[in-house]
């Protein structure tokens, strides 16, 4: 899975592209935490391109919001496809991960 | 008839691949993987090996070095050996043997030829890297019959015996190996049964291990817990060091069922995935808007009852039932179709046969309920 990141208004936008599972769960949990330890710990995850989302994804979007929020930030998400939404919502994580619709808004809701 | 389980059919694969990069590395006509099996050897733990490759299996496995016979003839171990002297007329054996983790020797890789011959130094130096490469997937597959122990370990063994009711559980590891964390488990309780489905994020030992505690917290909890709500949060007090030390969470239907009255209390975390099919074909889905276990220290769980009525069948499921059925959101239209008019072993029987249909890439899990219709 590849991940493309940018910088917008002082939060770090993260965007994967592609399997957000098992194998891939690990990079993105590194690359948090690397973001985390650089004093980036505003964080955007753009869900677009993420074609399909599994526990081991997201337990990564979980472990980033804990691992943001105790360095004094936050982590929100914005724009899941399908997929990822249903994933989200059937395991009510939609509540503590609430879906923005886009990334500029997802810190101004 | 025998069938392949999924860690044996993947090691086959493997081992196939293995064995074909050896052949064209070495040019060799003949290339083994050969595996001692308890008292005999096995090809791969594919069946009986040629008696030919259990004898060269047994040289190589003697010696802790790799194994090179240039000239079968010449050497004392193959001179007299029926398959140099007769066919299919062995001239050169070079091999190495393959351990387990613990330094057991449990086979051989190696290959054959009919002509006397030698080994380029790279070829040399390759033999030893296959053999580990080989060596290393048998010690995955080894942890994964590991972890498929543990969560073998964790399945009830009988059904309840509760007059009335009938019960059938089904937990079926994910298609290409990989052992997940889900689970079912009941017990009885004062006056009825506890029942609960599990699912822990991941795949593998951890996900096992986790899963293992999960169910000892649970019915540790449920002996003296008679709320399941109250008693799903103490077990997630216990667990949450657990869970966030490895960034892992627990999604479950936890339930109670009073055989007398037919009232079957639940609480679920994040599961979602529960159904009630009356007897005149109608369904309910059980749901709740609670989080998964290990995601929120504050979260707590409310008990939610249901009366379960003469026929009516309760069907909690894991995900990966998902992919059985075209459209995952018809899956309960689907359960609701035939569920309520067989015996809930046939409902287990009906879900294993779609299984075999599909591949389905995660665990799946279902534990079923039936209250006997009145006679």
């Amino acid at each position: 899975m590849d991940f493309d990141i940018a910088e917008q208004n002082g939060v770090t936008v993260v965007a994967p592209r592609g399997r957000l599972n098992m194998l891939a769960a690990p990079d993105l949990r590194k690359l948090l935490i690397e973001s985390i330890d650089a004093g980036r710990a505003q964080i955007v995850i753009d869900l677009a391109g993420t074609e399909f989302i599994d526990s081991s994804g997201l337990g990564a979007l979980v472990g980033g919001l804990k691992s943001t929020r105790a360095a004094g930030g936050d982590l929100r998400i914005a724009r899941a496809p399908e997929q990822v939404a249903t994933a989200l919502k059937l395991t009510n994580l939609d509540r503590v991960l609430p879906i923005h619709a886009e990334v500029e808004s997802a810190f101004h809701d | 008839m025998s069938t392949l389980t999924t860690t044996e059919s993947a090691s086959e694969a493997r081992f196939d691949r293995i064995s074909r990069m050896a052949q064209e590395l070495f040019e060799a006509p003949i290339v083994s993987v050969t595996l001692r099996d308890r008292n005999r050897l096995g090809r791969a733990r594919r069946g009986p090996t040629s008696d030919r490759d259990d004898f060269f299996a047994e040289l190589i496995m003697a010696e802790s070095d790799t194994v090179v016979i240039n000239d079968a003839t010449a050497d004392p171990r193959t001179t007299f050996s029926p398959y140099v002297i007769g066919p299919p007329f062995i001239r050169f054996a070079a091999g190495h043997r393959l351990t387990t983790s613990d330094g057991e020797v449990i086979g051989a890789l190696f290959l054959l030829d009919t002509e006397p011959r030698g080994l380029a130094p790279s070829q040399l130096r390759a033999l030893p890297d296959l053999a580990d490469w080989a060596q290393r997937e048998l010690h995955n597959d080894e942890e994964l019959d590991r972890a498929g122990a543990v969560q073998q370990a964790l399945l009830p063994r009988t059904a309840p015996d509760l007059p009335g009711y009938a019960f059938a559980g089904l937990n079926v590891a994910a298609q290409g190996g990989g052992v997940g964390g889900d689970f079912y488990d009941w017990y009885p309780v004062t006056g009825g049964v506890q029942l609960t489905l599990a699912d822990v994020m991941g795949k593998g030992m951890g996900a096992a291990l986790i899963a293992a505690t999960t169910r000892a917290m649970l019915r540790g909890v449920s002996a003296n817990v008679p709320d399941v709500g109250v008693g799903l949060g103490q077990a997630a007090q216990l667990l949450m060091g657990d869970l966030a030390e490895s960034s892992a969470f627990v999604t479950a239907f936890h339930a109670r069922l009073d055989a007398a009255s037919g009232r079957l209390q639940y609480a679920d975390a994040g599961h979602g995935l529960s159904v009630l099919i009356r007897a005149d074909g109608t369904s309910e889905r059980l749901v709740s808007s609670s989080l998964p276990l290990g995601i929120d220290a504050n979260e707590t769980w409310t008990a939610i009852t249901l009366q379960i009525d003469p026929g009516d069948t309760l069907i909690s499921y894991s995900d990966g039932l998902l992919e059985l059925f075209e459209d995952p959101d018809k899956t309960i239209d689907e359960l609701a179709r035939f569920a309520s008019r067989v015996p809930v072993d046939s409902i287990r029987q009906v879900l294993l046969a779609y299984e075999a249909m599909h591949v389905v890439g995660d665990d799946l899990t279902a534990v079923m309920l039936r209250r006997h219709p009145d006679p």
